[in-house]
């Protein structure tokens, strides 16, 4: 075999090893959530004051960056708008290094709520939402959101 | 030294890896939620209320008070508040009250409380509001006499619409 054609041979199979296959890809980075929170219900309110905003926080994610992915972030969006008056927040927990944006309104656009993960080999942390209403929404019906979380290039 | 044939080839395999990094990942939750009925009221202070004069020729001058307040929280329309007493007043003395109104709400000003709830402020809606006035009025007619002092515990109930 010519050195030209070793070479090629070589580096295909370096392709095949490191990225080429999907399964190569998943190995790099990784986000999975452990469920979906209970339903949240809002039922009170001090006199004079708005209803009480409820929050959740029995869920996690797992996310991991490995080495040669670069550096990731995490965006929010939910996949319909919330009822008038309601608001649906998310806040997750940043892994070392990492930086959260705090409590982030969802809303159909997709909302950066985790930036700057790099080299996470991973991590589990708390997911927090936060469900409040004002007087103007009224009695909201149950009802459900999917909340999707994406894991891709930041910035 | 690499050839043309090996650089097209590490092109292509750094596009490759660099497509590696690239890839999006996703994952869902789903949120469930709702918003209950809530009809909310409170009060604040302690009223007191003595009769102690009179224009000679006309009945006991009455008395006011007003230094307690009101708050109220709906998220539900044409909600209204009702008051009574647990015993009725002394023969010749009306207790009344008036709670002044919430934005978009009717206050039926001074209404004498009974053991029999009656309203006070009706079609309230979606509001959340403090600091509300409450004023109440003893009034008393020369046949009540001397009246020992006595208390009345006003209960105050907030009804939901709709």
């Amino acid at each position: 075999m010519n050195p030209v054609r070793r070479f090629a041979v070589m580096l295909c199979t370096l392709i095949l090893l490191l990225g080429g296959s999907s399964s190569a890809r998943a190995q790099l980075t990784a986000l999975t959530v452990s469920g979906s929170p209970a339903t949240m219900t809002i039922s009170s309110a001090a006199a004079g004051t708005g209803p009480s905003a409820v929050t959740n926080s029995a869920t996690t994610y797992f996310v991991r960056v490995r080495n040669g992915a670069g550096i990731m972030k995490i965006t929010a969006e939910i996949n319909a708008l919330m009822p008038t008056g309601t608001t649906l927040a998310i806040s997750l927990v940043a892994p070392a290094g990492a930086t959260s944006l705090g409590a982030v309104s969802l809303d159909q656009t997709a909302r950066d709520v985790v930036v700057n993960i790099a080299k996470e080999n991973g991590a589990t942390n708390a997911i927090t939402y936060t469900f409040s209403a004002t007087v103007a929404a009224g009695v909201v019906a149950v009802q459900s959101r999917s909340v999707t979380l994406t894991l891709t290039s930041f910035p | 030294m690499i050839s043309q044939n090996a650089r097209a080839v590490l092109a292509l395999a750094l596009v490759a890896l660099s497509g590696a990094t690239a890839q999006a990942q996703t994952t869902t939750q789903t949120v469930t939620f709702a918003v209950n009925a809530i009809n909310q009221i409170s009060f604040a202070g302690a009223p007191s209320l003595t009769i102690i004069t009179a224009t000679a020729g006309s009945a006991p001058t009455s008395v006011t008070d007003a230094t307690a307040s009101w708050a109220v929280t709906t998220n539900q329309t044409a909600a209204k508040i009702t008051a009574s007493i647990p015993t009725a007043m002394p023969a010749g003395l009306t207790l009344s009250a008036n709670l002044a109104a919430p934005a978009g709400a009717t206050s039926a000003s001074f209404q004498s409380l009974g053991t029999v709830a009656v309203d006070l402020v009706t079609t309230i809606t979606k509001l959340a509001q403090g600091t509300l006035g409450v004023t109440y009025r003893l009034d008393a007619t020369p046949v009540a006499g001397v009246v020992a002092s006595a208390t009345r515990v006003v209960t105050y109930t907030i009804t939901g619409g709709t």
